[in-house]
């Protein structure tokens, strides 16, 4: 295997790592975004108006 | 056919709740910013998930394996740049922190508060087509990889994409962006998965070590190093930098998430994050077509290459996930990209005909026509188009036709005072014009005067469509400032 092939597989492995941690914390704390963005409606079932 | 009862089950399960959850987000939508902005609540992770799923489509899963097969790792460069750009945006705030900051819905619309309403409609005009072209091509691209990793026949194929559109439409025309939100996040969840039994399958199959003899041996030089590359080079690298930077800052159906976040901070730190999954984004379906390579050598279609891999290693059960998380990947993009460019075609376009706004539940109710109207424009130009060079430089090039001119309006019109309307049209017509260029006259490259060549060339039309931008904009407004004096942004708290 050539050196450039390796810094480009370590690249990969590289990213890969960081897109599947990044999507794991943002999997798991997204959910409780979403539960606030929806339990933040009004009674009638709809959000408070923007900001 | 490699798909058994039990991928069957998660498949149907999955669309049964992607919609069920769609339509029951309708009851949140209350006014115009409700629908197309989720009423600017989103917090940072939740941002985070939907962008990526906005982002990541079957489409964008093809088209970077096609380009991992037929140019080895040296295409992983583009992963690279696009994470770089996609940072910068999000630690700078270039751009989306001040469109977030003036509570426009659309990029168009920030063209009327800072140059005119016509501007606006011209605008409008060229991102709608821009967005449509682009948009166009999914269809045909997510039948690819579906007939082939579920081992179909192309012509049900296009009965089940019929069908998936059908069911996002649904959820897409009902409840706007509080549906969106919802499924993006349940689309998030199941395309990650999908993706890392995808990766893991494919490791378990291929050898590191035979993916690098694979590339050296059909690709030489050219598989590893992007410069050198016959397909990219310095023309390539440079344009898909510029374009990544503006893609971050102004592609309509990601932006919108930085508009619908809950402040302008929330807005750069979801840039920021999702820009750090990109370099992935693109390099792990390219590593899986670079894995084709391996396994099947040249000469296979190209584009149905690394979906015939996954069909193959990925074992039964996980492949029902799979698809799936691809399904979930397609529907999320199409659903964002339904609503940006309903919303553009409404807002930008048809209601710039008149001299005030149209009242909202107009609105509402024209978008969700226009997003009807898009579906049913999107099965047939997928079915009938054919592309020139691969799908990802297609991609690329059609979205020039608009962010090569919302760049230049919408940086100089935040960050310099003599941007004038007369600039903004030269920005606007001069960036579509190279695109256009390309897409009309590529069908007769060979016929082409030696002068007119350059246009055929994919790279070359691309960063042409930026530099002529910037210079329409700059040149436009410096020699009409007395004529046209500028006219300043509001100032807002």
């Amino acid at each position: 295997m050539s050196a450039t092939a390796l810094i480009w597989i370590i690249l990969f492995f590289s990213a890969a790592l960081l897109f599947f941690v990044i999507a794991a914390v943002a999997g798991l704390r997204g959910a409780l975004d979403l539960k606030r963005l929806l339990k933040g409606a009004n009674r009638s079932g709809n959000p408070p108006a923007a900001e | 056919m490699n798909f058994g009862p039990a991928d069957w089950v998660i498949l149907v399960v999955y669309l049964l709740c992607s919609v069920a959850l769609g339509v029951w987000a309708r009851r949140f939508v209350e006014d115009l910013s409700g629908y197309m902005v989720a009423g600017r609540r989103v917090r940072t992770s939740l941002g985070i998930a939907t962008f990526v799923a906005t982002e990541l489509g079957t489409v964008t899963f093809v088209y970077f394996g096609e380009l991992g097969y037929v140019s080895g790792f040296a295409c992983f460069i583009i992963g690279i740049l696009a994470m770089i750009a996609y940072t910068a945006v999000g630690k700078t705030g270039f751009i989306v922190a001040a469109l977030r900051r003036y509570r426009v819905m659309t990029i168009p619309e920030f063209y009327e508060l800072r140059y005119s309403r016509t501007v606006r409609l011209v605008g409008g005009m060229i991102l709608f087509l821009g967005g449509v072209l682009n948009m166009g091509i999914f269809l045909k691209f997510d039948g690819i990889f579906l007939s082939e990793v579920m081992g179909f026949g192309p012509d049900a194929l296009v009965i089940i994409m019929s069908v998936m559109l059908l069911v996002v439409m649904t959820y897409t025309i009902l409840g706007g962006m509080f549906s969106i939100v919802i499924t993006d996040y349940m689309q998030f969840v199941v395309l990650s998965f999908g993706m890392l039994v995808a990766t893991l399958a494919v490791l378990a199959t291929v050898d590191l070590s035979a993916m690098a003899a694979a590339v050296e041996t059909h690709l030489g030089r050219d598989g590893v190093d992007p410069f050198t590359n016959t397909r990219f080079g310095w023309t390539f690298v440079v344009w898909i930098l510029v374009s990544s930077l503006a893609a971050a800052a102004l592609w309509q159906p990601g932006t919108s998430k930085a508009l619908a976040s809950e402040s302008p901070q929330v807005a750069r730190k979801v840039f920021f994050w999702t820009g750090l999954t990109f370099a992935g984004r693109a390099m792990v379906p390219m590593f899986w077509g670079v894995a084709a390579l391996a396994v099947f050598g040249a000469g296979h279609p190209t584009a149905a290459a690394m979906p015939r891999l996954l069909g193959e290693t990925v074992p039964s059960g996980f492949l029902g996930l799979l698809v799936a998380g691809m399904l979930a990947a397609s529907m999320s993009t199409y659903s964002a990209y339904l609503l940006a460019w309903s919303s553009v075609i409404t807002r930008d376009v048809i209601a710039c005909f008149r001299p005030v706004d149209l009242p909202e539940r107009t609105t509402v109710f024209i978008t969700r026509i226009a997003a009807g109207v898009i579906g049913v424009f999107l099965l047939v130009f997928g079915l009938w188009y054919t592309i020139p060079d691969t799908a990802f430089q297609y991609i690329y090039v059609t979205g020039a036709m608009y962010t090569a001119g919302a760049l230049s309006l919408v940086a100089a019109g935040v960050y310099w005072k003599r941007a004038n309307t007369v600039g903004a049209y030269a920005g606007l017509i001069l960036g579509a014009a190279a695109p256009a260029g390309f897409l009309l006259l590529e069908r007769f490259r060979d016929s082409l005067p030696s002068s007119l060549a350059f246009i055929a060339d994919v790279n070359i039309a691309g960063l042409l469509s930026f530099v002529l931008a910037a210079a329409g904009m700059v040149i436009g407004s410096l020699l009409t400032q007395r004529s046209h004096p500028p006219r300043t942004l509001p100032e807002v708290q």
